[in-house]
């Protein structure tokens, strides 16, 4: 094999008005190996794919594939030349065939009719390539979502890609569903494909990649082999800043019993019970559809209840909608920021008050300034970076967007808190602000139930862990006692 | 603060280009005619648009949360004959004849939401269905006459002429449904950007799952939006047949159209979420000026319905190339 440079960037710079966005980056991918690229959000890794890619032009620099030197003026380039890039969106169409999609744009064709003798015959070599055991006549939108980022990467095979850059791949896909990616990506290596990996989660850099590339403020910091890395020097060299508690602890008082389940049952959930204290932080752990959110949206009161009753304070409740969950101090952080969390078109002080409007009142009037007092607090507090209140919510980045969500919800002064994956993708820097201030909440004797696909956070935060599988609540554990192994093993039904 | 200040003329820039829109038109009028910037034909172009304008403001409550009424011209026609029916037919005192046709108007608004909220159909389809129906009830209850004969209260409101005196002898005319139009929308004004309400029929559309999780009652919000819209078409109904002292099953045929591009024209967006009702005032008055201004300078009608439809075009093309430009920014 040729163990010559497939990609090479030399001394990429690109400006966009007011940021340096690349600095003088030069970085090598040889065949046959998995490279990942870590940073904070901003630190220029988008722009760095989005340059690979033929979206934009770099402003100083050459790239060189195979050793010659090509310009990529535009994305069709980018897929002649061999580069294929894979977002964390699938790009799909679900009502065609696996094959229909592999080969989308470019059927095999013969006197004008697909020829799918030799598109099915193609399709195979490539669902083998990738591991995958189905049928390329399968319908796209039946398959699970694991198996549609296989597909997406597939397209990438079909286009002849060598070059394959993977941008958060696994970022909605479950901890079994991830080490199948992987799986497949180690498959893909030893055929010779050289792979850029990009995450945040940090173990999967570590679990997957040959080497790691670290970039800050559009500067490549440091490459190293993988197994020169710690943890520890990843995250220093990502933010520049030690964290020494990437998980904060405090001793918390935990109260009373405040929320209690009984028999939860609808379609989504079966007979689910547990209780939780105040001051508590219990992780709920389980794969993609287990039915963890749904327990949550259950609590909240979004998903009706069939069977079963929640008690509140030994009291029992009727929680008919998120608007009753809310009046008895239940608030809960969505699973999805962007669809189920915030008015991306309204500004950050909007969707600050978006739960309080009726509290901060008066004859059914608001202030403005009362609007910009709780917004200003707000934004100091949560330490939202953000220009000013006014800004429009989808224009920050993801932490801060998080962190604004945090913040309305902080307005109803919770009880009980319910948090479905807080902190995903979000970078480093705001997952331990946000970790502190769910600290600060358990501090002020909310209850605190925490959905994670992240094992570790589940293990370093929470006091408690229920497993959740299948809709069921399967095993409750104290976290001091328990392990990843020991969850996955109870989640998937290992044991 | 700065900020403040800031966000005021972030919102101001987006009526801007509106406003500036119309100080053209205004212009280019009054060179081309010079019976244009008369006091007299300024108030009269404001009681030309008074019905729009009326219909405009409850319009918008819907289209902000991503809904749309085009029952409006079917109900302001039936409304107005039941009105005038119920007094001259029936021979009920004006007031009560003026409540009831109220009450029956927004009835007809709790039935719109109703249909969206509770039975979930389409906004588009059910007052699409509503207009039909109240078209043909009205020409009904009607039998395809003009009612009239109203006493003089019943004509106050659509054509009472409220005198000032200024000095010596110069005054002004301003008739009741321009005081009442500016009245509205100030009030209009205040509800959306003061209230609770104002703020979650923004919050609602802007994001329908995020409201309702936020613990926003979105179906209620919603349903008040139609009734709303309802009640100010009535009060366009009572303006409408007030001033032509008649009421006409034919009457107010394609107001909803007219209203909703105002809307558009103001900076309002269909999906949602966006438009302000000082833009849509903006709205209401380009469409004012166009029409009356054409008229003035002896341009067919026909035209002036393609001069409204050519200046959509613009304001939605314009909308559209700011944003674009704003998200690659981001």
């Amino acid at each position: 094999m040729d163990f010559s440079p497939v990609l090479e960037l030399h001394n990429i710079s690109k400006n966009f008005p007011g940021v340096k966005a690349l600095k003088n980056v030069s970085f090598t991918l040889l065949p046959g190996e998995i490279v990942g690229l870590a940073g904070e959000n901003g630190a220029g890794k988008s722009t760095l794919i989005k340059i690979l890619g033929g979206v934009h032009q770099p402003d100083e620099g050459t790239i060189e594939i195979y050793g010659k030197r090509h310009a990529i003026p535009d994305t069709h380039v980018g897929i002649e030349l061999g580069i294929s890039i894979i977002y964390q969106e699938l790009s799909l169409v679900p009502e065609l065939s696996v094959a229909e999609n592999l080969f989308l744009g470019a059927l095999p064709h013969k006197a004008g009719t697909i020829d799918y003798k030799t598109l099915y015959v193609n399709s195979r070599n490539i669902l083998e390539t990738l591991g995958l055991d189905i049928s390329p006549r399968a319908k796209v939108g039946g398959l699970g979502i694991s198996t549609q980022q296989l597909v997406e990467i597939g397209k990438a095979l079909a286009r002849d890609a060598k070059i394959l850059i993977m941008d958060e791949p696994t970022s909605s896909l479950g901890r079994e569903d991830a080490q199948r990616l992987f799986q497949t990506m180690r498959n893909l290596r030893q055929k010779g494909y050289g792979i850029v990996f990009i995450s945040h989660r940090l173990d999967e850099l570590f679990g997957v990649t040959d080497r790691i590339t670290v970039l800050r403020d559009g500067e490549v910091i440091e490459t190293r082999p993988t197994a020169d890395w710690t943890m520890d020097a990843l995250v220093f060299a990502m933010v520049n800043r030690k964290i020494d508690q990437y998980y904060p602890k405090r001793p918390i008082k935990i109260g009373e019993t405040v929320l209690t389940a009984i028999n939860l049952e609808n379609n989504l959930i079966r007979n689910v019970s547990f209780s939780a204290r105040a001051g508590e932080i219990v992780g709920i752990a389980g794969l993609m559809g287990s039915g963890r959110t749904e327990l949550l949206k259950t609590l909240y009161g979004a998903n009706k209840l069939k069977k079963g009753h929640i008690e509140l304070k030994g009291s029992r409740c009727k929680i008919q909608s998120p608007k009753t969950a809310l009046s008895h101090g239940i608030a809960m952080v969505p699973e999805n920021r962007k669809a189920e969390g915030l008015i991306l078109d309204g500004s950050v002080k909007e969707n600050i008050v978006l739960s309080v409007l009726k509290k901060i009142s008066r004859f059914f009037v608001i202030r403005r300034a009362t609007i910009n007092k709780i917004a200003d607090e707000a934004v100091d507090y949560f330490e939202i970076r953000t220009p000013n209140r006014s800004q429009k919510v989808s224009r920050l980045s993801g932490g801060n967007q998080q962190k604004i969500v945090f913040a309305r919800i902080s307005e109803v002064d919770p009880k009980i808190l319910l948090l479905d994956e807080p902190t995903r993708g979000i970078d480093i820097g705001s997952k331990v602000d946000i970790y502190n201030k769910i600290l600060d909440f358990a501090e002020d004797g909310a209850a605190i139930i925490f959905v994670s696909s992240d094992l570790t956070e589940i293990l370093g935060l929470t006091d408690r862990v229920l497993v959740m599988k299948e809709g069921a609540m399967v095993a409750e554990l104290k976290t001091s006692e328990a392990d990843s192994k020991i969850i996955m093993d109870y989640a998937t039904g290992g044991k | 603060m700065g900020d403040a200040k800031k966000k005021k003329t972030f919102q101001m820039r987006g009526n801007l280009s509106i406003l500036m829109g119309l100080i053209v038109l205004c212009i280019f009028f009054s060179i081309a005619s010079d019976k244009f910037l008369t006091t007299n034909n300024v108030i009269n172009m404001l009681l030309q648009v008074a019905n729009i304008g009326i219909v405009a403001i409850g319009g918008l409550f819907v289209i902000l949360t991503g809904g749309i009424d085009l029952s409006a011209g079917s109900m302001t026609a039936f409304v107005g004959l039941l009105m005038a029916g119920f007094c001259v037919d029936s021979g009920l005192p004006v007031l009560v004849s003026i409540l009831l046709g109220f009450a029956v108007g927004i009835g007809l608004g709790f039935f719109n939401g109703l249909s969206v909220t509770r039975l979930r159909l389409t906004p588009f389809i059910v007052t699409l269905a509503m207009q039909s129906m109240l078209r043909g009830l009205g020409n009904v209850y009607s039998m395809g006459t003009t009612i009239y004969g109203m006493p003089e209260s019943f004509n106050l409101i659509g054509g009472g002429i409220l005198q000032i005196n200024l000095f010596n002898g110069f005054g002004l005319s301003i008739p009741y449904p321009v005081i009442l139009l500016i009245l509205l929308f100030v009030v209009g004004h205040f509800v959306l950007s003061k209230t609770v309400f104002g703020h979650q029929v923004y919050a609602v559309g802007g994001n329908r799952e995020a409201a309702y999780l936020a613990g926003i009652n979105v179906k209620r919000v919603e349903m008040t939006t139609y009734v709303i819209a309802a009640a100010l078409t009535s009060v366009a109904a009572l303006v409408l047949t007030g001033r032509l002292a008649a009421a006409l099953p034919t009457a107010a045929e394609g107001l909803e159209f007219s209203a909703i591009s105002a809307i558009v024209i103001g900076g309002g967006s269909l999906s949602g979420g966006k438009g302000n009702m000082l833009g849509t005032f903006i709205g209401v008055l380009i469409i004012g000026v166009l029409n009356n201004g054409l008229n003035l300078l002896n341009i067919s009608p026909f035209w002036s319905k393609f001069a409204q439809g050519l200046i959509i075009f613009v304001a939605v093309l314009i909308d559209a190339v700011n944003q674009r430009r704003s998200q690659g920014k981001a």
